[in-house]
């Protein structure tokens, strides 16, 4: 098993999986490790919700058309989950580099807009709306990956939240790309309809956590 | 204490040798009023501080600020006489201009321009965060941390990049210090709550399970808070204290792991009151060393809001090219530390 990242909260390993006899394919264990810091009971409850969560999330997401990897195995008293391994490269790093114009990223906004509002659609929130968690594969296919945090929701403030993570990340990772949140909004108007709802959200959100006076 | 008749740059002989600068830092954003004398060198003179006390519960901005006029005058004096200095010894005064409770500001800013006006020196505004920040960086010698930032007004986690302190993770409600004081208070413990808190958490035996709210790097605090006070009553203090901190000291813990992670930043840095409590510390620590990480601890001296921290983060300023015109000197109450241009670095 190679270790293919060390996250904060998982070790992520390349590997070969057998579908059916000969048929073989590469597959990423997600392993959420033990955190000492905390006591062991909160330590094991949020390893296993969030192992089982993810995987939940993940087959829905996929089930309504959004592009997720692939869950093969899950196993949450072990805490981990097999999935499809997505061969590209992540947002955050391909942003950083500047390997792409900014028209691309913009370009691509408006189809991880179009991919968001479908999640949302689903009733579903992502949690962690980042950069560093998404995947341009090398097809060209943006994938959603880590849904660890996530749940299912209808309400529009959970929505919200997804959406000012994202643009929080904009503003403090990618503060050169602090217009390319409305090429977002342009694709997740397409794909979602209470637009607006979540807009007014929003404010709400951004009003609470960053303005309010102590 | 080193002697001479160095002139500074307001022209005056200084009691400190070598074009020494000297600088009278006033904090006042919250409960605790502070005044602060440094120098360049880094050198803390004085460090004094009077907290207002309010007696019931509930923000108190006008009385904090009545309690401040009451009391700047003679807590100035109190710090030239610490530092065995006369006014004229003062080479610049700063203040915190944000953010903060806007009387309580006003009543500082005022104290900090009638001392510019008096004494013919320049005035520098400053952002109360970055003073956290800097006079952490100053005594624990870390050189680029990752900085959490916990007070009863603040929870943050903020990098250094590209000539600013940017916010990359932060509460989305509360912030943790005024929940936990919330918590002390409705159980009816002492003041200051959050040191009562901890002594009661020390005895905590059961660990009952609260809402644990964590998006990415954003915190939310308010259903934690909200579940915790709903169990006043109907289990035991201690174990309620303790749970409430052992879950939220781990929410942090976790948003901080995350933030190293991304950042790939090898320090980080704790300041700000909350940064007191030893659970917090100890979790961090344990965090950071499987991360061959060093973490830094603000002494409680410094690390909850002060003079000192104002005075130094001053000098910095001035000496990288930041003084402010009387009429830039107006309270900004939600100062972002964004905001700041940090040409000292
Ligand atoms: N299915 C996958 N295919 C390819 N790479 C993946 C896949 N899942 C995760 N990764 C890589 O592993 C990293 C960490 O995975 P992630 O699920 O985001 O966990 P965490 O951020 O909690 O550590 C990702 O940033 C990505 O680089
Ligand atoms: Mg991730």
């Amino acid at each position: 098993m190679a270790l293919m990242s060390k996250g904060a909260e998982a070790d992520l390993y390349l590997e070969e999986y057998e579908i059916s006899p000969g048929n073989k394919m590469k597959v990423v264990v997600k392993f959420r490790k033990e955190k000492k810091y905390r006591v062991k009971q909160l330590d094991r409850k949020i390893r296993s919700t969030r192992t089982r969560k993810e995987s939940k999330l993940m087959h829905s997401a996929r089930e309504n058309g959004v592009p997720v990897p692939w869950i093969l195995e899950v196993d949450p008293e072990n805490f981990y989950i097999v999935m499809e391994y997505v061969d590209g490269k992540r947002l955050r790093e391909i942003m950083l580099s500047k390997e792409l114009s900014k028209e691309s990223v913009n370009e691509l906004f408006r189809e991880i807009g179009r991919i968001v509002g479908k999640l949302h659609s689903s009733g579903i929130v992502h949690g962690d709306l980042t950069t560093g968690n998404m995947i341009l594969s090398e097809g060209g296919e943006l994938y959603l990956i880590d849904f660890g945090l996530g749940e299912f929701s209808k309400r529009a403030e959970d929505f919200a939240v997804d959406i000012y993570v994202l643009k929080r990340t904009l503003e403090s990772t990618h503060y050169e790309y602090k217009e390319t949140l409305k090429y977002f909004l342009e694709g997740y108007s397409q794909t979602f309809e209470k637009v607006r709802e979540v807009l007014e959200k929003l404010k709400d959100v951004e009003r609470r956590g960053r303005y309010v006076a102590r | 204490m080193p002697a001479g008749n160095a002139v500074t740059h307001n022209g005056r002989g200084s009691k400190f040798g070598g074009g020494c600068l000297i600088s009278l830092g006033i904090e006042g954003t919250a409960y605790k009023l502070g005044v602060g004398i440094v120098t360049d060198k880094g050198e803390i003179l004085a460090n004094v501080s009077r907290v207002f006390s309010p007696k019931k519960g509930g923000l108190k901005p006008r009385e904090a600020a009545q309690y401040y006029a009451e009391n700047i005058s003679s807590l100035i004096r109190e710090s030239l006489e610490k530092a065995n200095l006369s006014a004229r010894d003062i080479d610049i005064v700063s203040f915190s201009q944000g953010p903060g409770m806007g009387p309580c500001l006003r009543v500082v800013a005022t104290a900090a321009r009638s001392l510019s006006l008096g004494l013919g020196i320049p005035i520098v505004g400053v952002n109360h965060g970055v003073a956290h920040i800097e006079i952490g960086r100053l005594i624990t010698k870390l050189e680029d941390p990752l900085v959490l930032f916990v007070s009863g007004g603040n929870t943050q986690v903020i990098t250094f990049q590209d000539r600013r302190y940017r916010v990359i993770g932060e509460t989305m409600d509360m912030a943790l210090g005024n929940c936990i004081d919330r918590l002390g208070r409705e159980l009816g413990l002492e003041f200051p709550w959050a040191l009562s808190v901890q002594e009661l958490a020390k005895r905590g035996e059961k660990f009952i399970e609260l809402p644990y709210i964590v998006k990415g790097m954003e915190l939310s605090f308010s259903g934690l808070l909200t579940s915790a006070l709903e169990k006043i009553g109907k289990v035991r203090p201690e174990d309620l204290c303790y749970s409430f901190l052992e879950t939220s000291f781990a929410m942090l813990t976790e948003v901080a792991e995350r933030g190293l992670t991304l950042t790939g930043k090898e320090e980080l840095l704790l300041c700000g009151g909350v940064g007191a409590l030893d659970r917090l510390k100890e979790m961090l620590k344990e965090m950071v060393s499987e991360h061959g990480a060093k973490l830094g601890v603000t002494p409680p001296e410094y690390s909850v809001d002060n003079g000192a921290m104002i005075a130094w983060t001053g000098i910095l300023y001035y000496k990288s090219g930041t003084k402010h015109k009387i009429e830039e000197t107006v309270v900004k109450q939600r100062f972002r530390i964004e905001e700041v241009e940090v040409n000292w670095r």
